[in-house]
């Protein structure tokens, strides 16, 4: 397999079953994996900040950076290359508490709501998602079948599954009442 | 009667409704009452404790809030209609989240939200009232229980 | 299986975010009912065939609770699927509902892949 990595403010595509997207050092920015089961089209951003306002040009120059610039992007480029937009599975990583430049904490929760706004607006369903906690993620897509794969700072590599919610913690569904 | 609700516990209830579903930051307490020209609703409760709870949020950051729980993406598609509604609905969920934290043993039956037109007190519930900053706007959210 | 769905809540915008969930969520669905009370649910209910109902507990006239005994005393609409949609999180109210014959649960606020998922569980079905 043939990896090809995705910078912070990056995102990359690929129609090739023999490479792997890859991004590192998830710490309070989001990677967003988008992949098409039957187009085989896929595609990994990585952004750092939620809105592209406070950008000089709006993202223009770099729109990979900002949430509102690069998931819309993500997806739009996923078209041109044939993925359909009612069968991409997608998945969210990272927006991890880090003490940033100012000394907030407030960037990582930052950019989950604004990826997950853009996302419940653009009528798109999340999969499954890893965010939240205080510790970087590296994630890789793998094209072959479109399997997306986590690792958390010196910790064992898994398999995103259907419900990967991680240490957020919510609890804000009442999952498995299910008496009976 | 119940003790008034700590800042942090009005806090937590605001920013579990505002993170989750309106994806809207609840940033730090500041100084303040109801925002000038708020959007205010009322939610008497009952149950285990009788009272009030209220909320009130500027407009700008109300018709964000909608435009966020509906999933329309440009904000001047949303009617005035629409955002008294919205704010009505996320004033039950703060309440029921509010009220949630404040004790297991407070049963609770939430009356139906209402719309008021801001009057001249200078916050929603007197001294439990608290304002918080939402970047683009305020949310003031105040409880009230009856003298039992 | 396309569903028929009744959703019953006194919030005409949260009615639209549930709607909106269910849609996105790939579920096939035949028809959308949406009821501002009990009263109405149970109108419709008298009235019209429907596979699954989502309702608050929280409304006027006839809350999610007394429409859940009625339910229960209906011999045709006992064995409805429900599923709970409530502001509500004691212990003491989600075992009710569930006494009640409540087949789901999930409180508000929600992520609208929560709802999806309780209602997979619910229905057996996993989303398109």
């Amino acid at each position: 397999m043939r990896s090809v990595t995705v910078g912070i403010s990056d995102c990359q595509f690929s129609r090739d079953p023999e490479e792997v997207l890859v991004t590192y050092a998830l710490g309070s920015c989001i990677a967003v994996a988008i992949y098409d089961p039957v187009a085989r089209v896929g595609g990994l951003l990585h952004f750092m900040l939620p809105d592209s306002s406070i950008d000089s040009d709006g993202g223009r120059q770099r729109p990979f950076m900002f949430a509102d610039t690069g998931v819309p992007m993500l997806f739009r480029r996923s078209y041109e290359l044939g993925a359909d937009k009612r069968r991409l599975i997608v998945r969210l990583a990272g927006g991890a508490q880090m003490m940033d430049e100012r000394g907030v904490f407030d960037i990582g929760r930052r950019n989950q709501m604004a990826a997950r706004k853009i996302l419940w607006q653009a009528g798109v369903m999340i999969e499954s998602e890893a965010v939240g906690g205080n510790l970087s993620r590296t994630v890789r897509l793998e094209m072959a079948e479109g399997a997306v794969w986590l690792r958390g700072a010196g910790g064992a590599e898994e398999r995103m599954g259907k419900n990967a919610r991680s240490s957020r913690g919510n609890g804000y569904g009442v999952p498995s009442v299910d008496r009976g | 009667m119940p003790e008034p609700p700590a800042c942090e516990t009005l806090a937590d209830a605001l920013r579990e409704v505002f993170e989750t579903m309106l994806f809207t930051c609840v940033y730090a307490e500041i100084p303040g009452g109801k925002p000038p020209g708020s959007i205010e609703a009322r939610l008497p409760f009952g149950g285990g404790r009788n009272g009030e709870f209220r909320l009130a949020i500027s407009p700008e950051a109300a018709r964000s809030i909608a435009a966020g729980f509906l999933g329309e993406e440009d904000e001047n598609q949303i009617g005035e209609a629409q955002i008294g509604d919205v704010v009505c609905e996320v004033t039950n969920m703060v309440c029921g989240s509010l009220l949630s934290r404040m004790g297991t043993d407070l049963a609770f039956d939430l009356q139906p939200p209402r719309l008021t037109w801001q009057d001249a007190e200078d916050g929603p519930c007197g001294c439990t009232a608290r304002t918080f900053d939402l970047g683009n706007g305020s949310v003031t959210v105040g409880i009230q229980f009856e003298q039992s | 299986m396309a569903f028929r769905v009744l959703i019953a809540d006194d919030s005409p915008a949260m009615r639209l975010v549930i709607r909106r969930v269910i849609q996105l969520s790939g579920f096939a669905v035949d028809s959308f009912v949406e009821a501002a009370d009990g009263e109405q649910a149970l109108c419709v209910l008298r009235r019209q065939a429907v596979d699954v109902v989502l309702t608050d507990i929280n409304m006027p006239n006839m809350n999610g609770e007394q429409l859940m005994i009625a339910l229960q005393t209906d011999g045709k609409l006992k064995t409805l699927p429900v599923v709970v949609v409530s502001t509500d999180a004691t212990r003491h109210r989600i075992d009710r509902m569930l006494d009640l014959g409540a087949r789901g649960y999930i409180t508000k606020p929600f992520q609208p892949e929560a709802l999806r998922e309780e209602l997979e569980r619910v229905l057996g079905v996993t989303h398109a």
